[in-house]
């Protein structure tokens, strides 16, 4: 008997099916019966012992192929319970499989990774810093939104899926019954929708996403209604400054890169959408629920200087980029792919999510036969060559490894954080990053990713997930062979020094001074220049920062300095004691000019503006070199 | 031809299985075979297609199935049950009608007479 052998391959195929010790040892059982027979009549037709064996095995198939199926049979059962149990009681049996909690908010989790929460830059706080400062943050804090729970709804109506979070997170749900409708759809769409393990804000992201609805909570009410509707609803939500002032972070660069950093429309920038200003030690930013959502996590990494660069993941997606370096071993031959991925989900116990609308969207199938046979190289690898054939890649979206269209995967950016402090002259970068890797650049190519470098020596990048894998490893020789390494293709050193002015004036000299100053150092709005010796590369861009109350700029001044444009009515204060007389302001609308240019022809524009009579105070604050040793240090 | 297209073949395995099982109660290596040797080789299914949909066919209670220890191997035997040999009946007819249709619509395409010159 050549138990031995079909022994192993059984043991193998009952570890990676799922199903309890009674069915695993059933299956194995049946089996190995099938096994045995045929190993009989193959010695019996004349083959030898060793070659029976290896026959019987191959006519099996690969035991993951095996094991998905015989689980996904199994699982079907548990599934068609509730499906029959029909729409009325749907809701009160759902209770059972549904949302059960497996443990409390992973708080502490989300701590431990010092990147995802702020620290307090002037403090040795233990706790992390709150920077988001209004009283109704609360809605972005609620607590049920972080906790845990494992979702099983298979074509439950939406209604009764929101009844039941409602019961069961205790939370109001309001649907906007009429936006949904208006949208082509009913309120009591199915939702098919099941995962082990998921915070409840993410299982709303995706169960709602393949509907084009959204979520946003006001007042403590969850209201659930289109994207259209939600992102005109403006939220405001305030941060404190004085961290990132501490952080040696000027306003200009805290507001590039609150700009640059989301998805988020900007009324003076795309004609439409939210608004920031800075008025004190108070940012106050208008925009949409969603926006606000990602910010604080990229708000706190900034703010916190210690740093050390790896993103803004949250602890889900943290598992899920460390889960993508485990060495996997597969063996699919014409497997469908949801079968693939339920099973690689289940080996490396992470969510992984196939992204079925824009899969199918492409013309692609859930279930197209994938093949491939490996062992020993990492997950990522594996699935990059399982998908890539099919056009498929893989990006980490609300913490669930997501399977969608290279197209798709290449339209979502997000930010990250890293840690260039010790990269000498991190401005070159600027130049660097874009040559060294293959995204696309919105300065460059007039759309793509962006790069803001903060006064404590961050990079922040918004760039799509490839991208940002190819620029960690660029970074990384960079910051590991040190000063004397920096690329030599870099001619130039770009740097980028922002003017603070009011709207009218910003925009005036946007125009003017590519024609007034060295106009052949000036490329527009295309690509660069091919030439490599060529002189064009600066560039001048302009974005509204909302309105500012003008003394603000010169918080040192004792006195308060009079207004020229204020002339009228400011004599008045006069009469009154200095120190108690309220502030005299007068609020203008201000934007920053975003020049990027080399040193000299920055000095030639601070002059041409000192000429045209400009406030000193408005003049070029320096953002991509950094202050003290470390651009010193460039000189040597 | 060279075997069956293994697209149009996966239509029909389930109402394969069920059919054979139709003259008596058969355990899954005698069922693969069965159907190799009905269908000329043709029909040559592997163990890992064939027990998930043995399962699913239980699962389904279009099957039942017993356990035989008298052959020294534990030995798992499916046979149809009432709901199975139903489902056998309307799959067949299904199936009738399906090719029928087919053969309408395909008309001369599938005709086995020869193509005019």
């Amino acid at each position: 008997m050549p138990e031995h052998e079909f022994q192993i391959y059984l043991s193998v195929l009952s570890r990676l099916v799922k199903l309890d010790e009674q069915q695993k040892s059933a299956i194995a059982d049946e089996l190995s019966d099938h096994l045995e027979e045929r190993f009989e009549e193959l010695v019996r037709s004349g083959l030898d012992r060793d070659e029976a064996i290896r026959q019987a095995l191959d006519e099996f198939g690969d035991a993951s192929g095996l094991a998905v199926d015989l689980t996904r049979v199994s699982q079907k059962r548990i599934r068609r319970i509730i499906m029959r149990s029909g729409l009325v009681t749907a809701a009160l049996l759902i209770i059972g499989f549904g949302w059960a909690f497996l443990f409390p908010p992973a708080n502490d989790a989300l701590n431990s990774e010092p990147l995802l929460i702020a620290q307090d830059a002037t403090s040795n706080a233990q706790t992390p810093a709150k920077i988001a400062l209004d009283t109704d943050s609360s809605d972005f804090d609620e607590p049920f939104l972080k906790k845990k729970v494992v979702v099983n709804f298979r074509d439950t109506p939406l209604t009764d899926v929101l009844e039941y979070l409602s019961r069961e997170q205790e939370v109001p749900i309001l649907l906007d019954a009429v936006a949904v409708e208006e949208a082509g759809l009913l309120v009591d769409e199915p939702i098919n929708f099941i995962v082990e393990k998921i915070r409840v804000d993410q299982a709303l992201d995706l169960m709602l996403r393949e509907f084009e609805l959204t979520w946003y909570i006001e007042n403590g009410i969850l209201h659930v209604t289109t994207i259209e509707v939600a992102n005109e609803k403006f939220l405001n939500r305030s941060y404190d400054v004085a961290p990132f002032r501490a952080a040696g972070i000027a306003p200009g660069t805290l507001l590039e890169i609150v700009m640059q950093a989301t998805d988020a429309l900007w009324e003076e920038v795309d004609g439409d959408g939210g608004r920031v200003s800075i008025v004190g030690d108070v940012m106050t930013i208008r925009q949409p629920y969603q926006v606000h959502r990602g910010l604080p996590q990229l708000l706190g990494a900034i703010a916190n200087p210690s740093a050390p660069g790896r993103g803004i993941y949250q602890a889900e997606e943290m598992a899920c980029l460390r889960e993508l370096e485990v060495a996997t071993s597969v063996n699919f031959t014409d497997t469908p792919l949801n079968d693939v991925v339920e099973f690689l989900s289940r080996q490396h116990e992470i969510p992984i999510f196939l992204d079925t609308v824009s899969i199918e969207e492409a013309g692609l199938l859930t279930d197209e036969p994938i093949s491939l046979a490996m062992s020993g190289k990492s997950l990522a690898i594996t699935l990059r060559l399982m998908l890539s054939e099919f056009e498929l890649a893989t990006e980490i979206r609300s913490g669930e490894l997501f399977i969608t269209t290279i197209e798709v995967a290449n339209e979502h950016l997000h930010s990250v954080v890293y840690d260039v402090r010790k990269i000498q002259d991190p401005s070159q970068l600027f130049e660097a990053v874009p040559a060294l890797t293959s995204g696309l650049w919105l300065e460059r190519d007039g759309w793509g990713g962006t790069m803001s470098l903060t006064e404590n020596g961050l990079l922040v990048v918004r760039q799509t997930e490839e991208i940002h894998r190819e620029i960690a490893s660029v970074l990384k020789t960079f910051v590991a062979k040190g000063t004397n390494q920096t690329p030599h293709r870099v001619r130039r050193t770009l740097e980028t020094r922002l003017y603070r002015l009011p709207s009218e004036t910003a925009e005036d000299l946007q125009s003017a001074l590519p024609s007034t100053i060295a106009p052949e150092t000036w490329r527009g709005d295309g690509p660069p220049s091919p030439d490599e010796d060529s002189l064009a590369v600066g560039t001048v861009r302009k974005v509204s920062v909302g309105q500012k109350v003008i003394e603000l700029a010169r918080p040192k001044s004792t006195s308060q300095p009079v207004k020229k444009t204020a002339s009228g009515n400011a004599k008045k204060a006069d009469e009154k004691p200095v120190p108690p007389a309220p502030p005299e302001t007068i609020v203008v609308s201000e934007s920053v000019l975003i020049i990027n240019q080399t040193a000299a022809i920055h000095n030639r524009i601070d002059d041409f503006l000192r000429s045209l009579g400009l406030d000193q105070s408005a003049l070029g604050r320096k953002t991509t070199k950094l202050s003290g040793g470390m651009s010193g240090g460039g000189f040597f | 031809m060279d075997g069956l297209n293994p697209e149009l073949m996966r239509g029909s395995l389930e109402l394969m299985v069920l059919s054979v099982l139709s003259d008596g109660s058969k355990y899954g290596y005698l069922i693969q075979q069965r159907l190799k040797d009905a269908s000329d080789e043709l029909v040559d299914l592997k163990a890992g297609t064939l027990y998930p949909i043995l399962h699913k066919l239980e699962t389904k209670k279009m099957v039942r199935c017993r356990w035989d220890d008298s052959t020294g191997r534990r030995r798992k035997w499916y046979e149809l049950t009432a709901a199975g040999k139903k489902q056998l009946k309307v799959r067949v007819d299904e199936w009738q009608a399906y090719v029928e249709c087919l053969r309408r619509v395909l008309g001369p395409l599938a005709d086995p007479s020869p193509m005019p010159a």
